[in-house]
């Protein structure tokens, strides 16, 4: 079954690159008498124009990527029928996109308006500023158009089996548990050393070493947390890199004994076989089953409180109105 | 740690989100040193006011049960045992009861010393 908002977001998805393209046509064709040909159809970074192009190149030129950007965006959008998130993303996408080429058609269009010949065009400065403004905006528009994700009802009973913890109606549960580990920081003052003696005896270029050295702080203590949104898991510390497994997409919930080395080949957010996960120590982990088939790990203290609850707030979300 | 609330309760939510707290000291899923969730998170996770949370966490506070440190958040207090959190839970209970049975302030505090005095 296709998610709400489909039909919606396919027509957002359609509409940006066919109005974009019928009024580039349009706009060209009704101001054609006032343009030079050929047009200056490109500026280099020296500011000067190094590119002229006739109309009809002009036209071909700017609506191939378009064109060819969009029909990417549609494919992938009858794929992901399903999956809300991606399709609010290809919405926006295809907002940006159009945004920035209705403006860099514009100021293309404005900068060869009323000139006799090419060469004197000047473009301004905002010639690139503009279209990347229009395509923040518009992509912006896009994703508020596309709507909130609001996943459907799963319809698959949660197996009798599954371990559960007793809810009272309109009860309001928050589990959470944060484990934290001094390897990443081991790891990242290593790194931070390496970058100091590298930055000082070869180049200073070696400082970039910093950036994941500090992505390794982030991850020495990660919060995992089950409520009325599902799972999530998180850097305790800025709150962000997050993970965010909603309850419409639990199929069931497991506690299962993992040892990072074997079962995934080290400790960190690992992906390998059918799981993917932050595996941070050996010993008991929650284990999520999702609709794709590749189960969700992370390793937890306490993972049997957490997985019970899980299952019965997945299993009241399947009857809730 | 779980936190539960039922917001169809007529007891306040404040007050339960440090009974949640007290009952996970009393049955041991926390020990001393261990970091309560930031209120800020936990309010955001239960869909309840920030100050309510905060509420809940100075009632343990002043009970001993809790510290809170400016940076550090809310942490279990080193006294706090399953054993003290368990008297904390029936002083509470002997307080509403005495209440309901509309007894005076210096009513329950003689009951209180004349059972302390009494061994």
């Amino acid at each position: 079954m296709q998610s709400p908002k489909f039909v919606r977001r396919f027509l957002l998805t359609l509409a940006p690159p066919v109005l974009v393209l019928g009024a580039a046509l349009l706009t060209f064709h009704s101001l054609a008498e006032r343009l030079p040909d050929p047009l200056a159809a490109h500026v280099g970074p020296s500011g000067r124009t190094d590119s002229y192009l006739s109309g009809p190149q002009l036209l071909s030129v700017f609506s191939f990527p378009l064109s060819a950007i969009s029909l990417l965006c549609l494919g992938m959008f009858v794929v992901a029928r399903r999956n809300p998130h991606a399709q609010r993303f290809l919405v926006m996408t295809s907002f940006a996109v159009g945004g920035l080429h209705a403006a860099i058609f514009a100021v293309v269009m404005t900068a060869n308006l009323d000139v006799a010949d090419a060469r004197t065009v000047v473009f301004g400065w905002w010639t690139l500023p503009l279209p990347l403004l229009a395509a923040v905006l518009s992509g912006a528009l896009g994703y508020a158009l596309a709507g909130k994700v609001v996943l459907p009802k799963r319809d698959d009973p949660l197996p009798a089996d599954a371990p559960r913890l007793e809810l009272a109606e309109g009860e309001r549960v928050s589990w959470s548990h944060t484990m934290t580990s001094r390897l990443p920081l081991v790891g990242a003052t290593v790194m931070v050393v390496a970058a100091l003696a590298l930055g000082f005896t070869v180049s200073w270029h070696a400082a970039i070493i910093i950036v994941p050295a500090l992505l390794l702080v982030l991850t020495a203590s990660v919060r995992i947390t089950v409520d009325g949104n599902g799972l999530s898991v998180r850097s305790a510390l800025l709150r962000r890199p997050r993970k965010q497994i909603a309850l419409e997409q639990i199929k069931l919930v497991r506690v299962r004994t993992v040892d990072p080395f074997r079962d995934f080949g080290g400790w960190g957010y690992r992906h390998r076989g059918g799981a993917s996960g932050v595996v941070l120590r050996a010993g008991d982990a929650l284990v999520v089953e999702l609709d794709n088939d590749i189960d969700f790990v992370v390793t937890v203290d306490d993972a049997d409180t957490a997985a019970a609850l899980l299952n019965s707030l997945a299993e009241r979300a399947r009857t809730r109105d | 740690m779980l936190i539960r609330i039922d917001p169809s309760s007529s007891v306040p939510l404040g007050d339960q989100v440090a009974a949640s707290v007290r009952g996970a000291i009393a049955d041991g899923a926390v020990k001393a040193g261990d970091r309560l969730p930031p209120a800020r998170e936990l309010a955001e996770s239960l869909g309840i006011n920030l100050h309510t949370v905060l509420r809940g966490y100075q009632q343990l506070r002043d009970e001993g049960l809790i510290e809170l440190r400016r940076g550090r958040g809310a942490v279990v207090a080193d006294g706090a045992t399953g054993q003290r959190a368990e008297l904390v839970r029936l002083t509470r209970e002997l307080v509403a009861t005495a209440r309901r049975l509309g007894l005076a302030e210096p009513e329950v505090l003689d009951l209180v010393r004349g059972e302390l005095s009494s061994r």
